[in-house]
């Protein structure tokens, strides 16, 4: 039989491929076969079931329906501001999978990580293998990693504070499912009592007094906070006149120009797990010079982890704030 | 023959990444649960993850690989350019803006098992490569330049629409930009089917015009002159190179430079006749995206790299040492 | 045995006309050579008789029918067009290039018989290129890749040869070698070949009938010497001439001349 009329490759070519092609398998089996550190969590493992087995109901951030036969006792908690809620109600042994970014309090570096943040950096087959019988994911980034769950059959619920008052209502969620209603109560009190004592200390400055701020969520690009937000939220509650107050976006990129124009008094930055903030890098920056904040040397650096989770340490960013803001009423912070 | 060698290569290459991933499984215990065995030692936790999680995820990266590196041909041979991708007129900026409108608009609709997530990129790449098409073709019969020309313009033009439909949607553009990099970590069995009923339709297509297309390499007048009808034979190329791409960025979003490399890498080893180019180029697609796959499951274990950027550092180098060893520097 | 013959044959482009009633008659065994200055339209005239244009009014029949009743492939299995310029950016092997000359006849999807494959060892040794049938295009020289299209179109089995100025570029020996080889092919497998051709001389030697194209008409068709005349000379290509007889060949020889040398080379030819 007549052979294919080709142009020969050359032999070396050929044999190029052979040997890579025989050493990409080859590591391949190896890995296979290689004893990996084990992915398992080494926290001991949840409180027992609850007794009650009566069926529980919730709707997610999704408006999705999610059942519950019995108490979750393995969660997979895909948010760090989420991770430090658990925690915060006594959920802290039931967490047996968490993301690279779950870091507070120190008993949370101990649990299994299965991805970081975002959702391509997150593993399905992690989660999976930690067998939970709850996920909680973030509602505006997560849904693919819904939609695979949903058909796996492991309960998955949507969350994400945008407010104080939903963080509330989420920590009452996840206690009516855990059957931790009471601590979430408790907490619940606790947060709302605080928050009081900040709006009465706050309620003392005069109008004339108040300070216009800045909060700088980026550099490059400038970014800012919008009232909608939380962050904007705890400055508004906080006292202090958001110079872009006029923001319907939560998060959005803004113009040098219209900041040097309201002219802020006072700008906050969080601290970030990149790069340094340096306070001498704002004078740098073309027209901040006459900025006030600037002038005065009034920027301050805040707590990144605190202020950026709409979790339990979001009052303590924000006591944070009104003691660097207003430090002669920071004395009737105190309980 | 190097195209057997190459198809066992895949096959083995895909049985043993079942055994890879971020949570080990011995592969022993892979091969007795693939032949069914009772006791093949996996807890339930890592059946799931095989049979839900990994097996569609390979499937899918096969034939993705395969739709990809095939259409790079396709597109190669229609502009006579070793430069040109699956992506040249249109295919990725359509499937953006699918993809885009359907996360935009809420839809939520889906047509038997398919997310409108996989429909939607799918015919919006099918759209704009149509109205390429029409466009391009109303030059001095469909010349190669206005088509690639009305590509780029058209595509500019789409891809701009979908940073502005990101901008204005600033809560939903997180999810149409982890689409945008295109992963293959959403896999599952429903679009499997899609994969394997679309994928083959397209590749049967390309690899039926294959000698037309070794005969359209030596010029519109020299093929015309052997019998080829250009309007036809650049009508089925097309159908087929989109069908084939349009599958491929409704399963997996957009990755590039397996639709480059894998022709360039086929060439060097079975030469440039089609009816050989075009199944070898399709191994080595697969090939590469199996293994690129496989490795961005792995290595940062539990955080998945994008497939993309693995795809790349990985066919780079190899494509580069076989052009190097090479005797022949004009052999594309 | 095929016929080829035009009738009124118009073409324009837009608005500028090219050529206007072209009529001829070619019979099987005959080489013609189409002549012309550049842009008198003899590339337009032989793609128009490929049907690879579209003539803006008039017909050509191949064996009496009419060309635009046959389909593309029917029309591929009778005539073979060998273009000026291809791409040669392709790297397909010899063997390759000319079995695809096959594909008229047997499709473009069923593979080779063994009478295609007989017919493409025969175009190979017939064009002399049986030993670099394995080489990759890239490497054969210019006056090789000429070969390898007559090949192609000697595999094609067509009865009629269209060839686009297949001297250009080539050295002398292989012009020569390339146009003895078309007119022995034309004469014993009864072909009909017409060929545009720059040199005059090259086509009075070996083409059997000549057709001159100017000012957007046929202005001669005939034998050589009926062709080649200073007058016809001057009118195509505006430039003086003296006929003279080819010393080996007796074809009409072309000799350009101007000034004095032209006046002496007048009266020479006078004398004669």
């Amino acid at each position: 039989m007549r052979g294919i009329r080709r142009t020969r490759p050359s032999t070396s070519a050929m044999n190029g491929f052979y040997a890579i092609g025989f050493l990409v398998v080859l590591s391949f089996v190896l890995l296979a076969a290689c004893e990996r550190g084990a992915l398992e969590s080494k926290v001991p493992a949840a409180k027992p079931p609850a007794a009650d087995n009566s069926e529980i109901r919730l709707v997610d951030r999704l408006d999705r329906e999610v059942r519950f036969t019995k108490t979750p006792t393995r969660i997979v908690s895909l948010s760090p501001s989420t991770t430090e809620l658990l925690f915060a109600l006594g959920l802290g042994s039931s967490i047996v999978g968490r993301t690279e970014h779950c870091n507070y309090p120190p008993e949370a570096l101990e649990i299994a990580k299965v991805g970081s943040g975002t959702l391509e950096g997150i593993s399905r087959e992690a989660i999976v293998n930690l067998r939970p019988d709850l996920v909680l994911c973030k509602w505006d980034s997560h849904q693919p990693l819904i939609e695979t769950f949903e058909k796996l059959g492991i309960p998955i619920v949507a969350f994400g504070p945008e407010n104080i008052q939903e963080m509330f209502q989420e920590a009452r969620l996840i206690g009516s499912i855990t059957g931790q209603q009471a601590e979430a109560e408790q907490l619940v009190d606790r947060m709302s009592a605080r928050l009081e004592r900040f709006k009465a200390v706050v309620s003392t400055i005069d109008a004339q007094d108040r300070k216009r701020v800045f909060y700088q969520v980026w550099d490059a690009p400038l970014m800012t906070a919008g009232p909608t937000s939380f962050i904007g939220e705890i400055l508004t509650t906080a006292g202090f006149n958001n110079v872009f107050s006029d923001l319907t976006n939560r998060y959005t990129r803004v113009n040098s120009e219209v900041l040097v124009e309201r002219d802020p008094q006072i700008i906050f930055a969080p601290t970030t797990h990149s790069t340094e903030v340096k306070l001498e890098s704002f004078a740098t920056r073309p027209g901040w010079g006459n900025v006030a904040a600037v002038r005065d040397g009034k920027i301050f650096i805040i707590n990144g982890d605190q202020v950026s989770r709409c979790g339990p340490r979001l009052l303590d960013a924000m006591e944070q704030m009104i003691r660097l803001g207003y430090p002669h009423v920071a004395a009737g912070l105190e309980p | 023959m190097i195209l057997l060698v190459a198809f066992g290569l895949l096959l083995a290459l895909a049985v043993s990444s079942l055994a890879v991933g971020a949570v080990p499984i011995p592969m022993a215990g892979v091969v007795d649960w693939m032949l069914n065995k009772e006791d093949s030692g996996l807890s339930v936790a890592q059946r799931t993850i095989l049979w839900d999680l990994r097996l569609p995820r390979i499937f899918i990266a096969c034939f993705v690989g395969g739709s990809l590196a095939a259409a790079g041909v396709g597109f190669q041979g229609l502009f006579r350019n070793v430069l040109a991708d699956p992506y040249v007129i249109g295919a990725s900026s359509g499937a953006a803006l699918g993809a885009t409108l359907v996360v935009v608009a809420g839809v939520k609709l889906s047509l038997g098992g398919l997310g409108a997530t996989v429909i939607g990129p799918m015919l919006g790449s099918i759209a704009v490569v149509l109205v390429v098409f029409v466009v391009g073709s109303l030059g001095r019969h469909g010349s190669a330049l206005t088509l690639l020309l009305a590509g780029i313009a058209i595509s500019s033009m789409t891809n701009a629409i979908v940073s502005l439909l990101m901008f204005l949607n600033d809560q939903k553009a997180i999810v149409i930009l982890s689409w945008l990099m295109g992963s293959l970590a959403g896999s599952d069995w429903s679009v499997v089917w899609v994969t394997s009923v679309a994928a083959p339709l397209g590749f049967i297509l390309l690899w039926g015009i294959a000698r037309q297309m070794d005969a359209f390499l030596l010029g519109d007048a020299a093929s015309q002159s052997l019998g080829l009808s250009l309007m036809q034979f650049r009508m089925l190329l097309i159908v087929g190179a989109s069908l084939l791409t349009a599958s491929a960025v409704g399963s997996a979003g957009i990755i590039g430079f397996v639709g480059l490399i894998s022709p360039q890498i086929a060439r060097l080893l079975i030469g440039a006749k089609h009816c050989w180019l075009i199944p070898m180029s399709s191994c080595v697609g697969a090939i590469i995206l199996i293994v690129g796959d496989a490795i961005a499951r792995t290595v940062v274990a539990p955080a998945e790299l994008p497939v993309g950027i693995v795809t790349a550092m990985l066919g780079c180098p190899f494509f580069l040492s076989l052009l190097l060893s090479s005797k022949t520097a004009g052999r594309m | 045995m095929t016929d080829l013959s035009t009738h009124q044959l118009h073409f324009s482009y837009a608005d500028r006309p090219v050529f206007e009633q072209v009529s001829m008659h070619l019979k099987p065994g005959e080489m013609l050579a189409l002549l012309g200055a550049n842009g008198a339209g003899k590339t337009t005239l032989l793609k128009t008789l490929a049907r690879q244009l579209k003539p803006t009014s008039g017909e050509i029949f191949l064996d009496a029918k009419p060309l635009t009743k046959l389909s593309r492939r029917g029309l591929a299995q009778q005539l073979a067009m060998m273009p000026q310029h291809e791409n040669r950016g392709a790297s397909l092997s010899v063997y390759d290039v000319v079995s695809l000359g096959r594909t008229p006849h047997c499709g473009w999807l069923m593979p080779l018989s063994n009478d295609d494959r007989s017919i493409i060892d025969q175009a190979l040794s017939s064009t002399g290129l049986t030993e670099l049938q394995n080489r990759s295009v890239h490497e054969i020289s210019g006056g090789e890749w000429r070969r390898m299209i007559l090949a192609r179109a000697l595999a094609q089995d067509a009865s009629v040869l269209l060839l686009d100025e297949p001297t250009s570029g080539l050295d002398l020996k292989y012009q020569h070698d390339c146009l003895e080889r078309v007119r022995n092919l034309t004469h014993d497998r009864k072909l009909i070949t017409v060929t545009t051709l720059h040199d005059l001389n090259q086509a009075a030697m070996f083409a059997d009938r000549l057709a001159l194209l100017a000012n957007r008409e046929l202005i001669a068709i005939g034998p050589p010497n009926q062709v080649l005349t200073a007058d016809l000379i001057r009118k195509a290509f505006s430039i003086e001439v003296a006929i003279m007889k080819h010393p080996m060949h007796g074809t009409p020889l072309v000799v350009p001349c101007s000034g004095a040398m032209g006046r002496a080379v007048k009266n020479q030819a006078r004398s004669t």
